[in-house]
């Protein structure tokens, strides 16, 4: 008999169930393969686990296609999604410490030198505005945001300073790392989560914001034991923005909202409705719509696993094409946290839609100043 | 193991289809390697554990047309290679296992949906996902209302080669009352196209041969199918019985008369109790699920008729909420995968179907067969028809390891199939044979129904290339 972890045993339903959603998942649609369904990569997973399969460069890449959407789980009787995600990232993390992903090394050398797993990036520092006072609220951007859309990272930090007032940002604290966990980096992971336990111990902060919720999940599993709120920008703005209906200004475009859903589907996505309830009724007409199921945004990881970069391609198409057959022939804007999706949606919409950053879209909408704190 | 003629045919469809197309990538090769038949679940356990190897195709290939399955035919035929369809993979008969150095023709990359809104009809690929065709009709005011409880990982092909059903067949038939055309590719590559028509009188329907022939004869790569206006009423409506017994004698009465819900099910007292754990019924009561789907006079009055005889029957109302409950939970197949999971675990549920004077003939026998063998089981009853209905059997049971739950699984499989055949029954309803239940066909059919069968497979693919053992033709595989 062979005794199995209880991590095994806890997303063996999943590896021997009957995928009843298997056809929601994006990347079963962009391939159109039975290897991505969520069991079959369950399956590879537990048999890299146990050492039973040979991580040929398929099965390497097949472990990166799962961005933890969460939508092969929305049905009643599905397994935990969380232990399912964990199950992908601990494949990955054994993986990569058996030297079977090539890109792992330099995403290594790239956190040990700059700070992130992309490159350098030429901070503009003038937004970290060193000099204002500390503030109880800590914001943690994300060195993707600062990476990929500086822009954004500026526009969510004037956000919240409308929302909070002052909001600190920490240059030793620039993103929280989950990303290492997603990409399989656990040492490095584990170190990064004691550091960052560390320094927002030592601030005594009371809420820690994020840029997307999927950071705000990583931050939250690290400061699990600490007082700090953690939660995502759209999560934290939101009971301000409530007070501040009245002074949304409507758009003059239908909006969607590229919603991220993430292992734990309830994050954001209230905060979104909510949002867009309040577009609606300050526009008086039919304008906003949420779809989370077609407007999944690309994947966090994709852009730095060369391997996949076609597959990738065809993944934000993928999502494209569903944001397009929903809203053939609108002017259509839409919304997003996460800079991978920006850029992604604004690759493949091209000039037939905008995609713009919800703090940027806000900032532009909301007239007058602050009215609560 | 790939055979000297599986390497060949790899090299050829490459040069033909191009690389992309064709993948011998370990995860490929794992996905396609199985479905969802308990006895592939075990194996799949086992292989994950080390224990044993995964069962492999030499390859898989995507065909992005017709025209290529055409070249992947004509190659497979000329080299002898064996090709198994793969649609969702969500069989649970052992119709997809593939024989070593066999081919794994998956079908889902042929995925397109073109709407007739005049005939309301459309033209739909093999591979579309149940959800897929759903959600593009249902945007243009139709549905096919054809929802197994596989509509979201199950394909238009994989339905009509399993000659399946929909959880509202009792009003909008099974999946051979809804294509009106088919295109199969044969053995050697030629298409056959059988155009769509409401109806034709034009010698046999050449496409009987193929609804529900599982692989056996060629390659289903498109099919027309007739729609239903989407958002017509719908009324939920629930019964209790004092006794399984009785709710038969109350379905069978209603469907005589004419009635004809959408939906239909009527649960034995150990299915109602497991289902319906958090409503208030009585220790042997037996649930029966109602959907009324129609114009809101027609329904209304035929729930009234249909309500009339449950009453006369012994039955009580118990509102919408246990219907709304199943409506909630159609899709979840959770509990038959929790069933395999943990070692020595099986799980399966088996769907016969029978005349209403041998139904409860049928359901006491198979019942008693379960418990014999030591296996956990209940049933429930579901589309039905005048001359009588399906029974869905649904059993659990232990062994000491997964190799021994492959060996108690298929015994209590054949035992359970015997006592169906000894009481009239039919083996299969709309899962189809496969592997699992091919000894159990050929005792269906005696052996002038085999022989037909067999010269019809000979007649389609003289070589035995498609799909080997499914239905008991050619050689079998486990």
């Amino acid at each position: 008999m062979t005794i199995l972890s209880s991590q095994v045993t806890s997303v063996l339903p999943v590896a021997l169930g009957h995928d009843p959603t298997a056809s929601l998942c994006p990347w079963v649609q962009a391939t159109r393969s039975t290897a991505d369904y969520p069991s079959r990569k369950a399956q590879i997973a537990i048999a890299i686990l146990n050492g039973t399969l040979t991580p040929t460069s398929d099965v390497v890449d097949l472990m990166y296609r799962c961005d933890g959407l969460c939508r092969c789980q929305p049905l009643p009787g599905q397994p935990d999604p969380t232990a399912y995600t964990n199950l992908i990232h601990d494949a990955r993390a054994a993986l990569v410490s058996g030297g079977f992903v090539s890109a792992a090394e330099q995403w290594a050398t790239n956190w040990r030198e700059y700070g992130n797993v992309y490159g350098r990036i030429e901070l503009d520092e003038s937004w970290l505005d060193r000099d204002s006072p500390s503030s109880a609220v800590l914001y943690v951007p994300g060195t993707a945001s600062l990476f990929l859309d500086p822009a954004a990272a500026a526009a969510n930090v004037q956000l919240l300073r409308r929302a909070f007032g002052s909001v600190t940002i920490d240059p030793e604290l620039l993103d929280a790392g989950y990303v290492l966990r997603q990409l399989g980096l656990q040492t490095e992971w584990e170190a990064e989560r004691d550091r960052v336990r560390e320094l927002v111990a030592r601030g005594g902060y009371q809420a820690v914001v994020t840029t997307t919720p999927r950071e705000a999940i990583g931050l939250a599993t690290a400061l699990a034991d600490q007082a700090a709120v953690v939660s995502s920008l759209l999560d934290s703005v939101q009971p301000w923005m409530t007070s501040m209906r009245t002074h949304l200004r409507p758009p003059d475009s239908r909006i969607s909202f590229a919603l991220q859903p993430t292992e734990e589907m309830a994050v954001e996505r209230e905060s979104a409705i909510i949002l867009l309830e309040h577009l609606a009724h300050c526009s008086g007409r039919e304008i906003v719509t949420l779809a989370p199921e077609a407007t999944s945004p690309a994947a966090i990881e994709r852009p730095i696993l060369p391997s996949t970069e076609q597959l990738s391609r065809r993944f934000a198409e993928t999502c494209a094409d569903e944001l397009l057959e929903l809203h053939d022939g609108e002017n259509l804007v839409v919304l997003t946290v996460d800079p991978f999706s920006k850029r992604a949606l604004a690759d493949q919409l091209g000039a037939r839609a905008r995609v713009v950053n919800v703090a940027a879209f806000l900032c532009e909408h909301l007239e007058g100043e602050r009215t609560d704190a | 193991m790939t055979s000297t003629a599986a390497t060949t045919a790899i090299t050829e469809l490459r040069r033909a289809l191009g690389e992309e197309k064709v993948s011998t990538a370990p995860v490929d090769l794992i996905a396609n390697g199985r479905a969802v038949w308990p006895v592939e679940l075990k194996q799949a356990r086992r292989a994950m554990l080390g224990e044993i190897e995964f069962d492999i195709p030499a390859c898989v290939v995507r065909p992005g047309s017709t025209d290529d399955v055409c070249t992947v035919l004509r190659i497979a035929d000329e080299l002898r290679v064996p090709v198994i369809p793969y649609g969702g993979g969500s069989g649970i008969v052992g119709g997809t296992v593939p024989p070593p150095g066999s081919i794994s023709l998956d079908t889902k990359a042929l995925n397109h949906i073109d709407v007739d809104p005049v005939s309301m009809i459309a033209r739909v690929g093999a591979g579309c996902f149940g959800i897929e065709l759903e959600t593009a009709l249902n945007s243009q005011g139709f549905t096919f209302g054809h929802y197994p409880q596989s509509l979201y990982v199950s394909t238009v092909g994989g339905w009509i080669a399993t000659r399946a059903s929909g959880t509202f067949s009792t009003l909008h038939g099974n999946i051979e009352d809804r294509v009106i055309g088919l295109d199969v590719v044969l053995p050697g590559g030629k298409l056959l196209s059988l155009a769509p028509s409401p109806r034709s009188a034009t010698g046999p329907d050449l496409k009987s041969c193929f609804i529900g022939s599982e692989g056996a004869f060629g390659v289903i790569t498109a099919a027309t199918l007739e729609l239903v206006p989407t958002g017509r009423p719908r009324l939920h409506q629930a019964c209790v019985f004092p006794t399984f017994q009785q709710g038969l004698d109350a379905v069978q009465h209603f469907i005589q008369a004419g009635a004809r819900p959408a939906v239909v099910r009527l649960y034995d007292s150990g299915e109602t109790a497991h289902k319906f754990a958090n409503f208030s019924i009585p220790a042997e009561g037996a649930m029966l699920l109602l959907i009324f789907e129609g114009t809101g006079t027609i329904i209304e009055r035929e729930s009234e008729v249909v309500e009339e005889i449950c009453r006369g029957a012994g039955g009580h109302s118990a509102g919408a909420g246990p219907v709304d409950h199943w409506w909630q939970t159609r899709f979840d197949t959770s509990s038959l995968a929790a069933g395999n999971c943990g070692e020595g675990g099986y799980a399966d549920a088996i769907e016969v179907s029978a005349l209403w004077g041998d139904l409860p003939a049928v359901y006491a026998s198979m019942l008693q067969v379960a418990t014999d063998h030591g296996a956990r089981a209940f049933a429930h009853v579901s589309h039905v028809y005048q001359s009588g209905a399906c029974l869905y059997v649904i059993f659990a049971g232990e062994a000491k390891t997964d190799r021994d739950a492959i060996d108690a699984y298929q015994a209590v499989v054949d035992g359970l199939l015997a006592s169906c055949l000894a009481n009239n029954g039919a083996v299969s309803h709309h899962h189809g044979v496969g592997r699992g239940k091919a000894r159990s066909l050929a005792a269906q059919h005696g052996p002038a129904g085999m022989e037909a069968l067999t010269a019809l497979k000979q007649a389609f693919d003289p070589h035995n290339i498609m799909n080997p053992g499914v239905l008991g033709l050619g050689e079998m595989v486990r």
